[in-house]
């Protein structure tokens, strides 16, 4: 584990370094951006983000990938709505409900990919298309502006903003979950070799529900914080967010190719991303830069990951001889 | 020897296409070769006894009791366990460390309160197998796996399967692709396991190794088991004609 740990604590040491170098770069040329008040709503901001990642990173440390988070986050998202401002409710409900709804959505993918045999990207993406347009189908993207007064009242926490506050204990359960319990582990060796966690007699059915549908939980929860900052449910607001969720938890030092992630990485690669971007509009750069970025982070992890496959094919043939 | 209950008893099993009625018997202590050219069968058989290749019909008596073995988790919790031939491939997680690739097959025995895993006894269980019990050449444990040497690599598969106390081992080809130093390692390593009671089948086409390291040598031909013999009492040249007839 020590060898592991300086492995993530190497990459993590030079994303907090980039970090660093970038915030000092926006501090100096906009003073916008040193505000307390703009950090804050950063974090805000970026706090949905982050409960998605939390569940797209454990998918990807199990060898596979969800595409579908941010439907599955707007159909939750809907719904739940619709249920509080009908019958009413509390908090407790309402997350209750969004992890309910959001974690089914989920286990519907993984029992997709399991029994289909099909590779995850195509089933994350056809779901994708699937909930999103059935969701604009049936509510003809009309938005929900009558939310209950209880649901989207701000609220803080020792001063804590709520939705800051969700992501932080969504982290640190993530966090528990793949580091200390038995079911995180195997989902790291399913991710790491395959045939060797059914070898060993892991139930990779039951990982695969267990990943997908704890990414659906994360975002049905996410979709349910980002109605409460908004005020409001706009069908088709989540949509588009899947690439830079991707792109941040890569570059938090999750592999393409599974086995590999961890939640400190993941708070870095969003923080990494949510600071460039907020510098780069402060500047009054195109929005498109940006974009330019995200796809430029995940073709790079990309590669390298088909180069370190390639080297390790190529190393263990040499073993073999 | 004779006398003790059988650790693994089977009768009469057949799958369609593969092997038929197979009978074999092995006792605490005992390590059974079983040798055949390649699709003799024999791999598919220990697969069968592993749980993933279910046979058409025959009996597995576990213990003297009658198993059904459903799947390799089923099989796992009846006490056998099965090292397979491509160890690379399917025995290791290469990237990660010794550590993680000892515990995954126990990690649900190292759980404690709220089912976290209780990090003492995950230190324990490594230090047990990976340096007391096999000696893996290692300062630490944390190191990944595939910095080892092919022997090494070997003993940590067999860590982490002899982690779930088996009370049968099945290896298939267990020296395949590691130098003659670290074989004669792994066969201390096999007569020790022996010695404490631990029944052991091993697979093997190395006609020397099946000779030098069982008690009996069951040989598989075409699906059937052909002949037995006592290792003392045959020849190299009559066990390499048994296998090839």
């Amino acid at each position: 584990m020590r060898k592991e740990l300086q492995l993530v604590f190497r990459h993590d040491g030079q994303l907090a370094l980039i970090i660093a170098a970038m915030a000092l770069i926006f501090s100096v040329v906009s003073p916008a951006f040193r505000t307390t008040g703009n950090l804050v709503s950063l974090m805000e901001n970026y706090s949905v983000m982050a409960m998605m990642a939390a569940g797209l990173l454990v998918v990807l440390v199990s060898g596979g990938i969800d595409i579908s988070f941010a439907a599955i986050a707007a159909v939750t998202q809907y719904v739940v709505a619709l249920i509080l401002i009908n019958a009413g409710g509390n908090w407790l409900l309402a997350f209750a409900l969004a992890a309910a709804f959001g974690g089914l959505l989920g286990v519907v993918n993984a029992l997709l990919i399991y029994y289909l045999r099909a590779l995850s990207v195509i089933v994350t993406i056809s779901t994708m298309t699937c909930y999103f347009a059935l969701l604009m189908f049936v509510t003809e993207g009309k938005s929900l502006y009558n939310l209950p007064d209880w649901f989207t009242d701000d609220l803080t926490f020792w001063s804590i903003p709520f939705p800051v506050l969700v992501a932080a204990i969504l982290l640190i359960i993530t966090a528990s979950i793949l580091s200390r319990l038995s079911i995180g582990r195997q989902v790291y060796g399913l991710g790491g070799n395959p045939e060797a966690a059914k070898r060993m007699g892991s139930n990779v059915l039951g990982l695969q529900c267990f990943v997908y549908g704890y990414s659906g939980v994360m975002a049905g929860i996410a979709g349910l914080v980002q109605a409460h900052r908004v005020e409001e449910v706009v069908p088709n607001a989540l949509i588009g967010r899947e690439l830079d969720v991707l792109a941040a938890v890569v570059l938090g030092g999750a592999s393409l190719a599974g086995g590999v992630g961890s939640v400190s990485g993941t708070i870095l690669g969003i923080v990494l991303l949510a600071i460039l971007q907020n510098g780069l509009t402060l500047m009054g750069v195109s929005s498109y830069s940006f974009g330019f970025v995200t796809g430029l982070v995940i073709l790079l992890s990309v590669s390298a990951t088909a180069y370190a496959a390639k080297r390790q094919a190529r190393s263990s043939a040499r073993h073999a001889v | 020897m004779t006398d003790a209950v059988p650790a693994l008893e089977v009768r009469g099993l057949s799958r369609q296409g593969q092997y038929a009625g197979v009978d074999l018997v092995v006792r605490p202590g005992e390590i059974l070769g079983i040798t055949g050219r390649l699709g003799s069968g024999r791999t598919e058989l220990a697969l069968s006894l592993f749980g993933m290749n279910p046979p058409d019909a025959g009996e597995i008596r576990v213990n003297d009791k009658a198993v059904h073995l459903l799947n390799n988790r089923d099989t796992i919790r009846h006490g056998i366990a099965y090292v397979s031939e491509d160890r690379l491939s399917l025995g290791l997680v290469m990237p990660q460390s010794i550590a993680d690739n000892t515990v995954i097959s126990v990690l649900d025995r190292l759980t404690g309160p709220l089912g976290l895993i209780d990090a003492a006894r995950r230190t324990q269980t490594i230090d047990h197998w990976i340096f007391q019990e096999l000696h893996v050449k290692t300062s630490t444990a944390d190191r990944p796996v595939q910095q080892l040497s092919g022997g090494n690599q070997q003993r940590v598969v067999l860590a982490k399967w002899l982690a779930t106390e088996p009370r049968v081992l099945i290896l298939d080809s267990p020296t395949v692709g590691v130098d003659i130093g670290a074989k004669t390692g792994i066969y201390q390593v096999i007569d020790a396991l022996a010695a404490r009671g631990l029944a052991i089948i091993l697979i093997s086409d190395e006609v020397e190794e099946v000779l030098h390291e069982s008690h009996r040598i069951l040989v598989m031909l075409s699906g059937h088991i052909t002949a037995t013999y006592d290792p003392h009492r045959v020849s190299e040249q009559k066990l390499l004609e048994a296998i090839h007839a």
